[in-house]
């Protein structure tokens, strides 16, 4: 008899069961996790479940169940859980499977009946939702020679390869930024498993040529793609993806704008949750209604006249101009409580208006051109793949329109470019916003890197000086 | 330029100095001509020349600190980029007239950024590349290749360039490579009559003088070499592979402790040496065409197997009995690129090393004592 090989899937399983947990403990309504009953909420669980709530982080569970977190925590979970049950379920019946970056077209994907799964995301939620993260994962990629300064983002992923914790893709889809490692490491993974990589190159400015020559890519990408798999693009899925897209895109200027106000109305331990559902652009309402929820919640608290802080606290507003912190998302509510420090805007979220505006969907072109221009503008590619100019610009906007007190370079240790430009950077902030950084290295999915003790004791030292 | 030859050929290029203390820049310079530096090996230095300008290749061998560089730069950086920037902010640089950056890495592609912001080299420019190779990729090359064409003929004022100036060039810098494969040709013999040291040092005088008078010195310097005695007490015949390497510390080490270096695929030798320009057609998009299409450097996507197959080659054709990988510390391109070339070679059955190290020498005793190791498995082998 031929032996049926089992289809790895155990970091999706593990991912899918944990959001169904963290809903189903949100919907206890303790306001904490010392406050929740864990024994009554698994009193009907299997035994992986039981084994899953082991793995948890405690303090990123504590925060989600914060009153202020927990119901957009809940839309995050249903939305990224359904998505998880997509995935599951297109692996099972065979659905063409595609890994990508995150900066990439998942409504193209989706629209071509394939499953898309963004490499990054995948490493940077397991870092923040388990005691031992990736670390594991990360630990089997390096044995193989690959040093420990390449991205954790990418070698998270491609360790639960090498542990079997995750099926070979039919195809690897990749933009040729914002970085070399990202670059060689979808190489290896695509020469072990024997997918083919499908690159599109992002050209080094930011201009009309180089966007009409990003288009082309993009393009000719998935007409590689159509032409590799055999599956057809249906256009009316495209536009109905579209659609879903721009609602998102409404809420989320809405949301960036909205962070305007003093004191700030939305959460800091949100923007890890933004980057996550950014990754799957479109996808269902349950996307669209997670960045309503945040806006909604956001919206209540400005016509409250109350922000996110205790009351009486001072804000301090925090510009975190690399990124988030990935792997222990409590900070955010921690620093909100202890120093009334809000978080106003991050390079893995902030995305221009101006420059993306909504996605014409009156025919396929101009819905082509409308996503290429959304990723040509993607968080972190855009700031990261061209010259310095435009992430300084960037940020020194962002502080001055958002009023930022102080700015926050936790630069990730992989990111050699932004390493290059952090005192440019720190420099036109200060001169152009009057607003001082504080710079640390961390590594976004890792937290042996910089644990979170210590993370917490340089913000601790830093917001000190700023009150001051 | 004949006045500054004073010894053989041959020893005068394994003694070129860097800098202003070389005696072909220092009377370059004297001449009232102007230099531009550039660091890749995706840039177009026929181009620079046919403006007649002196490329000249920026290392920063000698660096021993980097405090000055590392208030831009980070300890994440690879210690080639900070020492370059230390030279350019303590003025070993102010020498040159222009600067031709890159983005052929993360790290090399900033250094633009702050060096025209904080080095005042009167005209700096970025060319940039796409990570992939492809007949229609291959026109952004060409466009920006024109483009900084002619900001260097606005910049130096000598008007557009002629294409019989390029044609003049490619000429210049063909004869270059082909005298380099014939060094290299040497390098493969049982016995060869050069070392791996000694051929670096005649590539490092090759960036660093012009071409023209290299030319003349390595015509002669091969007939130096070919009445040489050949090299025979070595224990293993090794190729090295990697990062941008510009001295000659690791080749010391590994020949002090037996092996001797026939060949290479770095981008400071075979890569920036083998390949010709075609010598017929537009010259500015045949210079474009064969910097853009040769053999790749890691940052260039969807080329792993065709950079395997280089190394392959060359190991087969120089006879090598192993393959070190050397590597910056932080240096993305090579770092993934050695592990992942070595995987499959050792698969074949050829023994590889990667060693890891910073652009400064040091770390002696580490190294060494791992050449020594690789050298005693190649020879349990035989």
């Amino acid at each position: 008899m031929k032996e049926v090989k089992e289809i790895p899937v155990e970091l999706f399983k593990r991912l899918r069961t944990t959001c169904a947990v963290i809903e189903a403990a949100i919907n206890t309504g303790a306001p904490s996790l010392a406050e929740l009953d864990i024994e009554a909420l698994l009193r009907d669980a299997d035994d992986y479940t039981k084994k899953i709530v082991g793995m948890l982080q405690p303090d990123t569970v504590d925060a989600a169940l914060r009153p202020k977190n927990r119901n957009v925590t809940r839309a995050f979970v249903q939305a990224y859980g359904e998505y998880l049950d997509f995935v599951l379920d297109g692996i099972q019946k065979g659905k063409k499977l595609v890994y990508h970056y995150f900066e990439s077209i998942p409504q193209v994907l989706l629209s071509m009946d394939m499953v898309p799964v963004c490499v990054e995301t995948i490493p940077v939620l397991v870092a923040a939702l388990y005691k031992d993260g990736c670390e594991e994962e990360i630990d089997a990629l390096e044995a193989e020679g690959f040093p420990a300064h390449l991205c954790s983002a990418q070698k998270g992923f491609l360790g639960a390869y090498l542990l079997n914790e995750i099926p070979a893709p039919d195809y690897f889809l990749k933009p040729s930024v914002p970085c070399d490692p990202s670059n060689l490491l979808f190489q290896y993974l695509s020469k072990l498993t024997g997918s083919p990589y499908i690159i599109f190159d992002a050209p080094y400015y930011t201009n009309e040529r180089a966007f009409n020559y990003y288009k082309e890519e993009i393009d000719d990408a998935y007409q590689k793609l159509i032409k590799m798999s055999g599956n057809r693009l249906d256009e009316n899925k495209l536009k109905e993806y579209v659609a879903l897209t721009n609602r998102q895109l409404e809420y989320i200027y809405r949301i960036q704008d909205i962070r305007k106000n003093r004191p700030c109305p939305d959460p800091g331990f949100h923007r890890p949750m933004d980057f996550a559902l950014y990754t799957i652009f479109g996808f269902s309402e349950k996307v669209v209604d997670y960045f309503k929820t945040v806006y909604e919640e956001a919206k209540e608290r400005v016509e409250k006249g109350v922000g996110v802080i205790p009351e009486g606290k001072e804000e301090i507003r925090t510009l975190w101009t690399w990124a988030f912190e990935g792997y222990d998302l409590s900070i955010y509510h921690w620093m909100e409580e202890e120093y009334g420090a809000t978080y106003l805007a991050c390079g893995l979220t902030i995305l221009p208006e101006e420059m993306v505006g909504l996605i014409d969907d009156h025919d396929l072109d101009s819905m082509l051109e409308g996503l290429a221009r959304l990723t040509f503008h993607y968080p972190m590619s855009r700031q990261v793949t061209s010259f310095a100019d435009v992430w300084i610009n960037d940020f020194t906007r962002v502080a001055k329109s958002h009023k930022a007190d102080c700015a926050i370079f936790s630069g990730h240790m992989a990111c050699k470019h932004g390493w290059a430009l952090n005192k440019l950077l720190s420099d036109a902030i200060r001169e152009e916003a009057g607003v001082p950084t504080l710079r640390f290295e961390m590594d976004i999915a890792d937290k042996r890197f910089t644990p979170p003790a210590e993370v917490k004791k340089m913000l601790s030292e830093f917001f000190e000086t700023v009150k001051h | 330029m004949e006045a500054v030859k004073k010894s053989s050929a041959l020893n005068e290029l394994l003694n070129v100095k860097t800098g202003l203390e070389n005696p072909y820049v220092r009377q370059w310079k004297d001449e009232g001509k102007r230099i531009v530096g550039y660091i890749c090996t995706y840039a177009p230095e026929e181009v620079i020349y046919a403006e007649g300008l002196l490329p000249y290749r920026t290392g920063a061998a000698g660096c021993t600190a980097t405090d000055k560089a590392d208030v831009y730069l980070h300890r994440f950086n690879c210690t080639y980029v900070r020492c370059l920037l230390q030279m350019g902010l303590e003025g070993d640089y102010n020498f040159l007239d222009g600067f031709c950056f890159l983005n052929g890495c993360e790290q090399l592609r900033r250094l633009y950024d702050i060096w025209h912001r904080k080095i005042d080299t009167k005209f700096v420019d970025m060319l940039t590349i796409p990570h992939v190779i492809s007949e229609k990729r291959f026109k952004w090359y060409l466009d920006d290749i024109k483009k900084f064409a002619e900001n260097l003929s606005s910049a130096f004022g000598a008007g557009a360039v002629s294409k019989e100036k390029l044609r003049g060039a490619i000429k210049v810098y063909n004869e270059t490579r082909s005298l380099m494969q014939q060094l290299y040709d040497l390098r493969k013999q049982d016995e060869p009559p050069i070392t791996g040291a000694e051929a670096m040092k005649i590539a490092i005088a090759s960036f660093t003088m012009p071409k023209p008078i290299f030319n003349s010195l390595l015509s002669e310097a091969l007939d130096e070499i070919k009445q040489r005695p050949g090299i025979s007490d070595y224990r293993a015949r090794l190729m090295i592979a990697g990062s941008y390497m510009d001295d000659t510390f690791l080749l010391d080490l590994i020949e002090e402790t037996g092996g001797l270096v026939v060949a290479d695929n770095l981008c400071f030798g075979y890569r920036h040496f083998v390949d010709m320009i075609e010598e017929v057609g537009d010259p500015l998009e045949a210079i474009a065409r064969r910097y853009y299409w040769k053999n790749p450097c890691p940052r260039m996507q969807g080329e792993f197997d065709r950079r395997l197959n280089e190394t392959r080659t060359i190991a087969k054709e120089a006879n090598v009995d192993g393959i070190i990988f050397e590597r910056l510390s932080f240096c993305d391109n090579h770092g993934a690129e050695s592990p992942m070339e070595s995987k499959f070679l050792e698969e074949e059955g050829i023994p590889t090393l990667i060693l890891e190290r910073e652009y400064m020498p040091s770390d002696r005793g580490r190294l060494k004592t791992r050449i020594q190791a690789f050298i005693e498995r190649i020879e349990r082998r035989k």
